[in-house]
């Protein structure tokens, strides 16, 4: 894992698990992988992937089944897909904008090769 | 617990490296203990393990190391880097599962499932007597049996010297996967493992706590968390306010005042020299106990 | 804790073979040949035939108490020991673990130096075959064990108990409170006396002079207790002592 310097780590597992829920590697109402499992593929501490694993249940985008371990919740995928279209508007967009500013790119410009790069 | 107060150790009369040293290290954290180089992370690690006597209180579980009680060495495993004398190093002519059948009679817990993945996972040639590996072969292989001996306290002195670079990746896995590992059935106790070093790049991402040792005794021992906290790290704004700055290759690069509340990233070499170069910038933000 | 675990002494005995085999190798080695040297020069005027007995009687001593204290002194060497020290074990489990060597390594001197003896001998006094030697061997160690014991034992007693608990006090109690160059001064000068304390001839020399000599047999239990209960306090010396 490369760690940049935008997030605390805890946040980057978070994040790190939540791609695997996006990409469907965790299926739905699956199990997430243990705390010890994440640390030994990912050479985290276990204290800090802790702390990820709770965030996600903070999120309400894991739940604690007793005994058994941490499960996706029904809505898992959908929330993680709101929170990251949050992040999207909150944080990258208002760059773009900037940036649009600076160069003078037009609304019209930016459409058209937005549009060429969705097909 | 690690508790250490007073400390106070020289190798003769006139050299202290040590002086009134207070540290207290509670269980359940992997802390990467950083300092210039002679200041005495070796020389700490040792005292703690029981190899070396040092004045002061110190104990760990409420046990004086210089007592060396069977049940408190049972607990501690200290893995030293023995470059620092060539000659006397590792003579043994062994090869490394015969040391481990001798370790797994000393050390109760020893786990020789995980001593297998360590031994594979490093590329530790089995088939080689000790002394006939080069260094970088012979500090993994120490290693896998150190952390093999899956004890309550791990001490490692530069673990990764000499490491090749894949087996640095392999190596901060083994170490985050161990410490997850209880040591028993019974453990209600959390592990704790402090790992000397200078290249605190390997081992980002594994240390959640550090200790900067200064000139005879402690500078700052704080979680990440607290000082992400507390401090930012990175290229300046100007509404920041900025406490150290050095320049680096992108720019300058700077310790700043986190005062937004949120927990930033923590830049730990930048850190380290923030805390040894502007200590009275730095320190006063700290009380010093985690 | 204070029991005596034999599963944690055997462990502590194999630790300490294999993490200076070598070194103990050459150390046998090396005194092996330098006492063979030693004994053809002084004794060799008896004839070469008489040589490899005589070398061989003592370098059983000679031998023996060489690697007792090299294997002692191993413990005020550096950081190889460092790790040594903070291995599980009672201090006790320790001394036993490091005497057991210690006399298995002497056994083996021992054995040795039978065979060394009756090869020698069979070699200079009779023509045999090879088939008969193995034979003569085997019937002649019987034959000569308690000759060769009692000699052996009265050996034992004089020159290694007489001077040994002197030096192992001095390197037990003194030398472990001294630091740096002069810890290495008094160490060495506590070797070279063991060397000459304990090579034969010219021990009994000195003996002879001293005016002790076989008055000194029915002191022989006395010396095996004293020389053991030196050997513990260097024992618990080893124990705390500090790696370097």
């Amino acid at each position: 894992m490369d760690f940049q310097q935008s997030q605390p780590i805890f946040l980057q597992i978070a994040d790190w698990l939540s791609d695997k829920v996006i990409s469907g590697e965790i299926p739905p109402g699956g199990q997430m992988p243990s705390v010890r499992e994440i640390a030994s593929e990912t050479g985290v501490n276990p204290n800090t992937v802790q702390r990820a694993v709770e965030r996600l249940l903070l999120n309400g985008i894991i739940q604690s089944q007793r005994g058994k371990g941490n499960f996706l919740t029904t809505d898992a995928r959908e929330r993680i897909i709101n929170e990251r279209k949050q992040r999207f508007f909150e944080q990258q967009l208002p760059r773009l904008a900037a940036e649009m500013k600076v160069l003078d790119l037009t609304l019209e410009e930016i459409n058209n090769e937005l549009s060429r790069l969705l097909r | 617990m690690i508790s250490i107060k007073n400390l106070e150790y020289g190798y003769s009369s006139s050299k202290h490296v040590f002086d009134n040293l207070n540290l207290e290290l509670p269980d359940g954290h992997i802390y990467g203990l950083l300092g210039k180089n002679g200041i005495g992370k070796t020389t700490l690690l040792s005292i703690l393990a029981g190899a070396l006597f040092a004045k002061g209180e110190y104990d760990i579980d409420g046990i004086d190391p210089r007592k060396r009680n069977n049940d408190l060495m049972e607990q501690v495993r200290l893995d030293v880097d023995l470059d620092i004398n060539p000659t006397m190093g590792i003579n043994f002519a062994t090869k490394p599962q015969t040391l481990a059948n001798i370790l797994a009679d000393l050390y109760p817990n020893f786990d020789k499932a995980f001593l297998q993945k360590a031994i594979e996972r490093l590329e530790v040639p089995t088939g080689k007597r000790l002394y006939k590996m080069s260094m970088g072969e012979q500090r993994k292989a120490l290693a896998a049996l150190s952390l093999a001996c899956n004890t309550r306290y791990l001490f490692m002195d530069e673990p990764t010297n000499g490491m090749d670079i894949t087996s640095r990746t392999e190596f901060k896995k083994l170490v985050a996967e161990q410490y997850a590992m209880p040591c028993d059935e019974q453990a209600t106790v959390d592990k704790t493992i402090v790992i000397s070093t200078h290249q605190v790049d390997d081992l980002e991402g594994l240390i959640d706590a550090v200790i900067i040792l200064g000139k005879e005794n402690v500078l700052l021992c704080a979680t990440l968390e607290e000082i992400g906290k507390k401090l930012k790290f990175g290229f300046a704004t100007p509404e920041d306010t900025v406490l150290y700055s050095e320049s680096g290759a992108n720019g300058e690069e700077c310790v700043m005042r986190n005062d937004s509340g949120m927990e930033m990233p923590v830049n730990t070499r930048l850190l380290f020299s923030a805390v040894t170069r502007k200590p009275k910038v730095i320190l006063p933000l700290f009380n010093n106990k985690i | 804790m204070n029991k005596l675990s034999f599963r944690r002494i055997k462990a502590l005995m194999k630790y300490e073979i294999t993490s200076d085999a070598r070194s103990l190798l050459y150390i046998l080695g090396s005194l092996f040949v330098f006492e063979i040297i030693i004994s053809a020069v002084f004794d060799g005027l008896h004839g070469p035939d008489n040589w490899i007995v005589e070398g061989s009687d003592n370098w059983i001593m000679f031998g023996s108490f060489m690697l007792t204290t090299s294997l002692t002194a191993r413990y005020l060497r550096p950081t190889q020991t460092r790790v040594y020290l903070t291995l599980p074990g009672s201090p006790l489990e320790k001394f036993v673990a490091h005497i057991s060597i210690y006399f298995l390594v002497t056994a083996a001197i021992v054995l040795v130096r039978f065979g060394l003896v009756e090869l020698s001998t069979l070699f200079y006094e009779t023509e045999i075959s090879a088939k008969d030697l193995l034979l003569g061997v085997s019937l002649k160690v019987f034959d000569r064990f308690e000759d060769v014991w009692v000699d052996h034992a009265k050996t034992f007693s004089y020159y290694t108990h007489a001077f040994n608990f002197m030096i192992f006090a001095i390197m037990g109690i003194v030398v472990r409170r001294l630091r740096g160059p002069l810890q290495k001064v008094v160490y060495y000068f506590c070797m070279f006396f063991l060397f000459f304390g304990i090579v034969g001839s010219e021990t009994a020399g000195l003996l002879d002079v001293l005016n002790l000599g076989k008055e000194f047999v029915p002191f022989m239990p006395l010396f095996i207790v004293l020389d053991i209960f030196l050997g513990w306090l260097l024992y618990r010396s080893i124990c705390k002592v500090q790696a370097k």
